[in-house]
């Protein structure tokens, strides 16, 4: 169509030369012509190109273009020419238009033309299929009520909004406000959806569509005989959609006696299946390792699939005021939920954490070969309280059932409490680590200082399972800011990005800000930030759901 | 226990008693007389006082009145609502009893305000922001007590559901144990933990009143939003008062009060019984159950089943009046037993089929009291009470039960989902109070008092008895905690102007508060290391009150002060398991300032208009908190600082005559979270947002109608309708998360209705009520739903 129209100007413009002519048929004039004709259209690709435009004409001429991404070359001549026209990028989802206008001027004629060009836009990309959901509390500390007044938030970011470092994340008048929906922020998140198990002392496990509007229930089932505590239960998801919960029939246990519970559950969707449920006889199973077995168990533990040979690996420790020194190690054939065996690993002194199953926090990782490497940790010596640790990494080798007492990580660092683990391929471990000492808080490793959750202590690292050399996150030549929050997992790995929050003294001028680590080349970015004054919980990539 | 403290205490004892001992006043004249209309009926409750000054008192049912003043001339003032007022200049040399008899004007206020207080107490009182519930007049249409104080502005009773269920009252923001109770100036608690004002004898009850804020120094309360007292009928005669009531949910309630005087000694009996049982099993609507056909959960009606409640008080109290020693002396005690099941946690989906509790108290206690004691115008009111109180939580079932009343085996108890409990709580309670008045003349007086009070606190479990180790909750330790508080407050008390129409309070109060502590455990985070292990701590408080009144319509008050909280032995010394102690916690302090406006209008002779507007602010510093660490559901109260609440609220009542009476309130509150920064100092997303699921709008329509000798000579009709409107609120912080999925509690609307007949003045009555007419479904907390449409009878018999 575009072609035609150009044509017809063409056309017409050489009738006009003839018009003019057949007025004066004494002098032997020979009339003014003038033709524009592109060789291939007008229609440029989005990366950008030449096209040719053929001049026909006895008169002098010039070109010029209206927008500064299309050139023409060259702009004046005189007579037949090859013209070439050329478009920059087009970085726009949007398509563009250029005019170039052609002036002439003959012996029997003068006047202009002009072509069009069209450059498509830059091809859309494809929707992402994840997005980040961001907890925050806020509330935590006051109130006149008797009955606390903690709201969690769960707000949703796209990953486009995440690394924009002008993006600021707020929750006035957006987001999935928990406690209103009755539910915990403790949760399993797995394809889009939160799980959760007798979410505020109800009787159901349920599942849960989370999004900036609230939250929805999709599913629920009541708990059958194995009756989970609140917020109290591991998890290990070994298969497509299904589930063991494991975790303390009581909601404490120190010094008292518990069954640890377990249950398979089947997300069918819409609604839930009860595999199978009973108690994990875990007090036969340490007979050898303590008289009498185990009684006391922790309320929660942690449990990790291995699919090569079927079992569920669950550590827990002794509760009992006679309880021996370390942890213990379950391996559970995951289609009968027998145990096929349990060590007692006495080269630490506890778990990084068990108090809510990896709900919250990551404190375990399998790497590419199926090795499991659990965060632990021992008292710093010559301290007053047991929770002033430093870290350490033991290892399951994959098909084994015991530790590899041969291998304890993170060994070359007498400081620095591991809260959090995230294994991003290639050896490659991002690591929360609370060290007060460290981040200028208490003047000697020993001093009980800055151990509060609510105080800067923490920082963050990558760490080389390899070379067993640890190395603090920086941006633009400087550490982050060091971060408060000892139940928080701030940490994200997808898709070779590590994405990283800071919850930093805000009286320095800082925010809590997203930083993203590419894995590949060890650069840093930073991102999007989130408002003044709330708790920075947790940072999630969830799966989009359709 | 400190010796020092005991020692202290001892002697102050010891000192007031042989100061009671000692030497009865001077000589003075008794006037007595009976106080009558034209026609030669009696009028009880005129005021009969001598003018300018603070003395006076108030007839009886009889119409006789009893006042001790100094003997020469003066003018006697008798007044009485309705009632034009009458001056008589008398000489008491020559004459001691005296009868008045007063013109009616026309109208008959039901003034729930100024009815049944003594001067003195007007005095004292007049400048503070106070409204008194008048319960005596009304006693027989009324069967719950909460509904009645409710209906007062600035107040806000949320219930959990049916008779004798958990409540809170809040008084101008501030509730819990912000709030002090008292029975005729005595701790509430005195008479056992079980007893509060959902099962307070109705019957035996004069007015109660509600002060708000600013508490008066005589009360010796460490109270740091208001208080609430409750004022006894103190009759001359002998009476029998029972009544008997019944009602939906199996409700039963019965009342027996009474008064003897023997006629050789002139020892007066007062004894007292008290029962009230419910089976509460009103229905409950939308509740889930599962179906397990479907695998679905289905949304179904149901009654409650486990609410059974049962209340019973026995008291006799035995004494001595118009004694040349004593003026009363009294001595009694008192048992009271309450039962009650537990239907639900703290959201309506986590039932309870088997969880109860258990409380009982036995009570001893005397009161004296003299008039003119040493000297004239020195009055002394001594009180001294012991109580032994004992409650037994049972958590022992395991099982989770579930709306259809069936349940599910399950290895953990119903409430706290540990082993089984049998939890005991043993909290004996010493009080002794001593309280001076002096009035120095007219328009001066001044008043002392002294208040101890020492509370232990013991838990016990003794599930081990009935169950096996393995069985039992190993995470409990037993604890005994002892803490003993002492206030001491003055007060002096001016009247200027002409007929004192300017009045003024000035007080100041010590609280003195004393801890033992043995643990020295977890000093990390007891904060003992920072302490020592024995404290006294003094911290002192006051304020101000003044009423001034420009003319009849229009009166202002104002009132001041700085009240202190004293922690109680929970918050400091933790629950031995999942709360730790803070020794290092420091007394709640606030800032309490009142405003207000009131007046009478009269358009005409029949109608009257009294109106009332008062302004609030509260400042609370080391607002004492729970926080809980979500990680191990372990808590620490700590000090939180500013908490601010800030309202208005207005009253007008219109009033035709004695027959009709229209009352409407309002009442507006802003709590906001005045805490800026967090505790890691960043500053607070939620600084100076109103703080979540508190009601902060509520209103109250109260139209009562009377028609008299309807049947008979000296019968009544009386019919009262009730409109209480509760705005919706959130649950949570209000700015944050989309808000139009955020939990509310809904808006409430609700409609009482009672229809009261007596007959033969009030000699026996019979009153029938409906509550919640419309059957609404009506919440206080979130989900908890409170009963339907609740129908009662009351029949009662008072006989003098």
């Amino acid at each position: 169509m575009k072609k035609f129209k150009f044509l017809a100007l063409a056309f017409s413009c050489l009738l006009v030369g003839t018009m003019f002519n057949s007025c004066s048929d004494d002098d032997p004039v020979v009339p003014t012509t003038f033709t524009v004709a592109p060789d291939a259209g007008t229609d440029i690709e989005a990366a950008g190109g030449s096209l040719n435009v053929t001049v026909s004409s006895n008169a002098n001429w010039t070109a010029a273009s209206d927008a500064e991404w299309l050139t023409v070359s060259p702009t004046s001549g005189n007579g037949n020419a090859t013209l070439t026209v050329t478009a920059t990028e087009n970085t726009d989802y949007e398509s563009r238009t250029a005019h170039v206008k052609f002036n002439f001027n003959g012996e029997t004629a003068s006047g202009s033309t002009d072509l069009t060009f069209t450059q498509a836009g830059k091809e859309k990309p494809a929707a992402p299929t994840y997005h980040f959901d961001l907890l925050a509390s806020v509330g935590a500390t006051t109130g006149m009520s008797s009955t606390g007044v903690t709201s969690y938030l769960i707000r949703s970011v796209e990953p486009g909004d995440l690394v924009n470092p002008n993006y600021s994340i707020s929750y006035t008048g957006i987001g999935a406000d928990i406690k209103s929906a009755e539910l915990e922020s403790e949760a399993v998140i797995y394809k889009g959806y939160y799980y959760e198990v007798a979410p505020k002392g109800n009787s159901w496990y349920g599942k849960y569509l989370i999004n900036n509007e609230g939250a929805t229930t999709i599913a629920r089932f009541e708990m059958g005989s194995s009756v989970f505590q609140t917020r109290k239960y591991a998890h290990a998801i070994i298969a497509e959609n299904e589930f063991v919960f494991i975790g303390s029939d009581k909601a404490s246990s120190k010094g008292s006696q518990n069954n640890i519970v377990w249950s398979k559950v089947k997300d069918n969707g819409t609604s839930f299946t009860l595999e199978g449920e009973g108690v994990l006889d875990l007090t036969s199973a340490t007979k050898d390792l303590k008289e009498g077995g185990i009684v006391s168990f922790s309320t929660s533990g942690l449990a990790k699939y291995r699919p090569s040979d079927n079992t569920i690996i669950y550590c827990f420790t002794d509760k009992a005021t006679d309880a021996a020194p370390g942890i213990y190690i379950a391996f559970i054939d995951a289609a009968t939920m027998e145990i096929k065996n349990v060590i007692n690993e006495t080269r630490i002194d506890e778990m990084a954490g068990t108090a809510f199953g990896e709900l919250q926090q990551d404190k375990m990782f399998m790497d590419e070969n199926e090795n499991l490497y659990i965060a632990c940790g021992n008292q710093i010596p010559e301290t007053s309280k047991s929770t002033q640790q430093y870290g350490r990494l033991i290892r399951v080798n994959k098909g084994e059932y015991d530790t590899d007492k041969n291998y304890l990580g993170f060994d070359k660092y007498d400081s620095g409490k591991i809260l959090t683990v995230d294994y991003m391929g290639n050896n490659k471990v991002m690591m929360y680590i609370q060290d007060p000492y460290y981040c200028g808080l208490a003047s000697t490793p020993t001093e009980y200082k800055g151990w509060g959750q609510n105080e800067f202590n923490s920082y963050y690292a990558v760490y080389d399972i390899a070379t067993g050399e640890s190395t603090e996150l920086t941006f633009d030549g400087k550490t982050l800011p060091y971060s408060c929050g000892s139940f928080t997992d701030r940490v994200s790995y997808y898709n070779g990005k590590c994405y990283v929050g800071t919850c930093p003294d805000e009286t320095t001028g800082n925010l809590p800000t997203i930083y993203i680590y590419d894995v590949e080349t060890g650069s840093v970015t930073k991102g999007a930030t989130l408002a003044s004054g709330f708790y920075f919980d947790r940072l999630s990539v969830v799966d989009n759901v359709n | 226990m400190n010796k020092r403290i005991l020692i202290k205490e001892a002697f102050l004892l010891v000192l007031l008693l042989i100061v009671t001992g000692s030497a009865w006043a001077q000589s003075q004249v008794t006037l007595t007389g009976t106080v009558k209309d034209n026609k030669g009926n009696v009028l009880s409750m005129a005021s009969v006082s001598v003018k300018n000054s603070v003395i006076g008192t108030y007839t009886n049912d009889d119409g006789e009145y009893e006042l001790k003043v100094k003997s020469g001339k003066l003018i006697l003032v008798s007044q009485l609502i309705g009632y034009e007022t009458k001056e008589l200049e008398i000489d008491t040399r020559k004459q001691t009893k005296i009868d008045i008899t007063l013109t009616e004007t026309g109208f008959n206020l039901q003034d729930v305000i100024v009815v049944g207080k003594s001067q003195e107490q007007q005095l004292r009182e007049g400048a503070y922001t106070v409204s008194a519930v008048d319960i005596k007049s009304i006693a027989s249409s009324v069967t719950n007590l909460n509904d009645l104080i409710s209906r007062s502005s600035g107040v806000k009773v949320r219930t959990e559901g049916g008779l004798g269920s958990d409540f809170e009252l809040s008084l101008n923001g501030l509730s819990g144990n912000s709030i002090r109770y008292f029975v005729d100036g005595l701790p509430l608690s005195s008479k056992g933990n079980g007893v509060n004002l959902s099962n307070f004898p109705i019957n035996t009850i004069d007015r109660i009143e509600v002060y708000k804020g600013v508490v008066p120094s005589y009360l010796g309360a460490d109270a740091l939003g208001g208080a609430i007292n409750i004022i006894t009928k103190q009759e001359k005669t002998n009476f029998v008062d029972a009544s008997v009531s019944a009602g939906s949910f199996s409700t039963y309630m019965a009342d027996f009060n009474s008064q003897f005087v023997l006629n050789k000694t002139g020892i007066i009996l007062r004894p007292q019984f008290s029962v009230n049982s419910s089976k509460n099993d009103y229905k409950v609507h939308n509740v889930e159950v599962w179906n397990s056909e479907t695998a679905r959960y289905d949304t179904v009606t149901r009654k409650r089943f486990h609410d059974d409640y049962f209340n019973a008080m026995v008291q006799l109290e035995a004494g001595v009046q118009n004694k040349k020693w004593a003026d009363q002396f009294f001595v009694g005690g008192s048992f009271t037993q309450t039962n009650k099941e537990i239907q639900t946690g703290t959201i309506q989906s986590i039932v309870y089929g088997k969880a109860e509790r258990k409380q009982d108290a036995w009570n001893i206690n005397m009161k004296y009291k003299k008039d003119n004691f040493l000297t004239e115008g020195l009055s002394l009111n001594i009180s001294a009470s012991h109580t032994w109180d004992h409650s037994l939580t049972i958590d022992t079932a395991y099982a989770r039960y579930n709306w259809n009343g069936g349940y599910q085996y399950k290895s953990s108890n119903e409430m706290t989902s540990r082993g089984r409990q049998y939890r005991h709580y043993k909290r004996p309670l010493t009080i002794i109070r001593a309280n001076f008045n002096y009035a120095l003349n007219n328009h001066h007086s001044f008043n002392l008092n002294y208040m101890l009070n020492r509370t232990g606190n013991k838990r016990y479990d003794t599930a081990s008895d009935y169950y096996p180790e393995s069985e039992i909750d190993g995470t409990f330790t037993p604890s005994e905690d002892l803490l003993s508080k002492q206030v001491l407050g003055l007060s002096y008390d001016q009247s200027l102007g002409k007929d004192g129409r300017w009045v003024n309070s000035f007080f100041l109060k010590d609280y003195i508060n004393h801890v033992r502590v043995e643990q020295t455990d977890l000093a990390w985070i007891t904060g003992s290391n920072k302490v020592p292990s024995t404290t006294t701590k003094n911290n002192l408080g006051g304020g101000v009150g003044s009423r001034f009144t420009i003319f009849e319509p229009l009166s202002i008050k104002l009132s001041y002060e700085r009240s202190v909280r004293l922690p109680q032995a929970r918050e400091l010394l933790g629950n031995g398991s999942t709360t730790y102690p803070n020794l290092a916690l420091e007394p709640e302090k606030s800032h309490n300032v009142n405003i207000g406006l009131f007046g009478n209008i009269q358009p005409s002779r029949k109608h009257l208009i009294y109106y009332e507007f008062t302004a609030f602010y509260r400042k609370v510093t080391d607002y004492i908190h729970l926080r809980v660490n979500e990680s191990d559901g372990t808590a620490q109260y700590f000090n939180v600082n500013d908490v601010t609440s800030k309202g208005l609220e207005g009253e007008i009542r219109y009033s035709w005559g004695r027959w009709l009476q229209l009352t409407g309130n309002l009442s507006y509150q802003e709590s906001r979270d005045m805490e800026r920064y967090l505790e890691n100092g960043n500053e607070s997303a939620t600084y100076k947002n109103r703080i979540p699921n508190k009601p902060w709008l509520y209103s109250n329509i109260d139209l009562t109608l009377n028609k008299y000798d309807l049947l008979s000579q000296g019968d009544r009709l009386r019919f009262n309708l009730l409109y209480q409107y509760v705005h919706w609120y959130y649950l949570t912080w209000e700015s944050y998360g989309y808000l139009p999925n955020k939990a509310r509690i809904p808006e409430q609307n609700v409609f009482n209705a009672s229809l009261t007949y007596s007959w033969q003045q009030e000699r026996y009555s019979l009153t029938l009520t409906c509550d919640n007419v419309f059957n609404k479904l009506s919440f206080d907390n979130y989900k908890l739903q409170k009963p339907g449409r609740t129908f009662m009878a009351k029949f009662r018999v008072y006989i003098r």
